[in-house]
């Protein structure tokens, strides 16, 4: 039987830093240690001004060429999860094939979500390769939140980093289930929580209400993370028939330390099976659980039979989960 | 716990001394609330007695002790 498996995963980030000196310099309120202990961000990589988010998009990816997981030529489908796209329209992922010289008998398409974006896609991947439609996906999750950020927001700016990861998925022949089960979950009753409220057509032209910039209501994201992800993993778990001894490791959205060392201790996950890695490099949205992924995988805090689990959630309301073990 | 007890780890969370806050307080007037703050007592309801409350509901009780004796009447 065809089962999807991750075949590889490269990563790329900007070569712009932002420490957290630079981050606080000329406002008294914050202090850079007081911005580490609460995010546990030492620096963060933002895209140069002239970069996008189709950039780094395509920077990761040929990496993972480079690397000879895959070539362009094999590429049969791009899945492009971002909310910072290149143009309004078209979609970056059709930009994508043309400028990484992707066959054009391949599929393309953008999906817009943001932190529980990779598990989707991941999702989304298993439905094109388990039904037959192709045999492989380039997955890629890019985005440059930094540019929807206001200098003088430390808060936020604090959080976010700008990158872009891209995941070979493939066909294995096997009967094992390599991906899945999945859990998801919508609440847009909580759209506004994280938002950019100008640009798009319900408020075209930014104005004093409504601006183009990233808002976010930092204790109610909070809040629905605490109550939203161990139910996940909770049902997760009972959907799979696991218990977490079932599990060799858990890679979260890299939100940021504090509410991650929460969300650990509130499911009763040992601390070494726990995956927090965000301190050089911020919460890179979309881009957390493959890049976290990956530098697991490099350190090998991971090996081939392990089962991992991913859990996405933020803007949108919106968050999934599954259970992926690695061929 | 105690009132006494719970006036401490809004002081915690505050990051005022201890027996800053009296109970009279509205946490949103208070000089020292911010997000930061509110996170820390979510975590500390969530943590200590399994509550699970929004950032709305907490601030809709008015002051420290309303709140307090909202959550242990």
């Amino acid at each position: 039987m065809k089962k999807i498996a991750i075949k590889g995963i490269e990563y790329h980030v900007p070569d712009k830093t932002l420490n957290n000196d630079e981050l606080v310099a000329g406002h008294d309120d914050w202090t850079s240690e007081k911005i580490f202990s609460k995010t546990g961000i030492a620096e963060r990589r933002l895209a140069a001004e002239d970069e996008t988010a189709g950039d780094l998009a395509e920077k990761a990816t040929l990496k993972l060429f480079e690397s000879g997981v895959c070539k362009a030529e094999d590429i049969q489908f791009i899945l492009l999860c971002t909310e910072s796209p290149d143009y309004f329209l078209p979609c970056t992922a059709t930009l994508l094939q043309d400028r990484l010289n992707i066959p054009k008998t391949a599929g393309a398409l953008d999906f817009n979500l943001g932190c529980s974006g990779f598990v989707y896609g991941l999702s989304l991947a298993k439905g094109l390769i388990e039904s037959g439609q192709v045999d492989n996906v380039l997955l890629i999750t890019s985005d440059t939140y930094s540019k929807f950020i206001e200098s003088d927001d430390i808060g936020v700016r604090a959080i976010f980093g700008d990158a872009a990861a891209a995941t070979f998925l493939e066909a294995e022949d096997t009967d094992q289930e390599l991906i899945g089960p999945f859990v998801f979950g919508s609440n847009g009753a909580g759209y506004d929580k994280i938002i950019v409220e100008a640009g798009g057509a319900r408020h075209p032209n930014p104005d004093e209400q409504f601006q183009r910039k990233l808002l976010m209501n930092g204790p109610e994201v909070f809040s629905f993370t605490i109550s939203t992800v161990p139910r996940t993993v909770k049902k997760l778990l009972s959907d799979a028939n696991l218990t977490l001894d079932d599990v060799d490791k858990f890679i979260y959205h890299q939100a940021n330390t504090y509410m991650l060392e929460h969300l650990r201790k509130k499911s009763k996950i040992d601390e070494d099976k726990f995956c927090v890695d965000m301190e050089d490099i911020g919460n890179t949205v979309s881009a957390t659980i493959p890049i976290a992924l990956k530098r697991a995988l490099d350190r090998n805090e991971i090996k081939s039979g392990d089962r991992v689990m991913l859990v996405g959630f933020g803007v949108g309301l919106s968050w999934a989960g599954t259970l992926c073990t690695i061929p | 716990m105690n009132e006494k007890d719970f006036y401490l780890k809004i002081d915690e969370a505050l990051g005022a001394d201890p027996g800053t806050v009296t109970g009279q307080e509205k946490l949103d007037d208070t000089d020292t609330f911010d997000s930061i703050a509110m996170m820390e007592i979510l975590v500390f309801l969530d943590e200590d007695f399994e509550i699970e409350m929004t950032p709305e509901k907490i601030i809709e009780h008015g002051t420290v002790q309303a709140l307090f004796q909202k959550l242990f009447p």
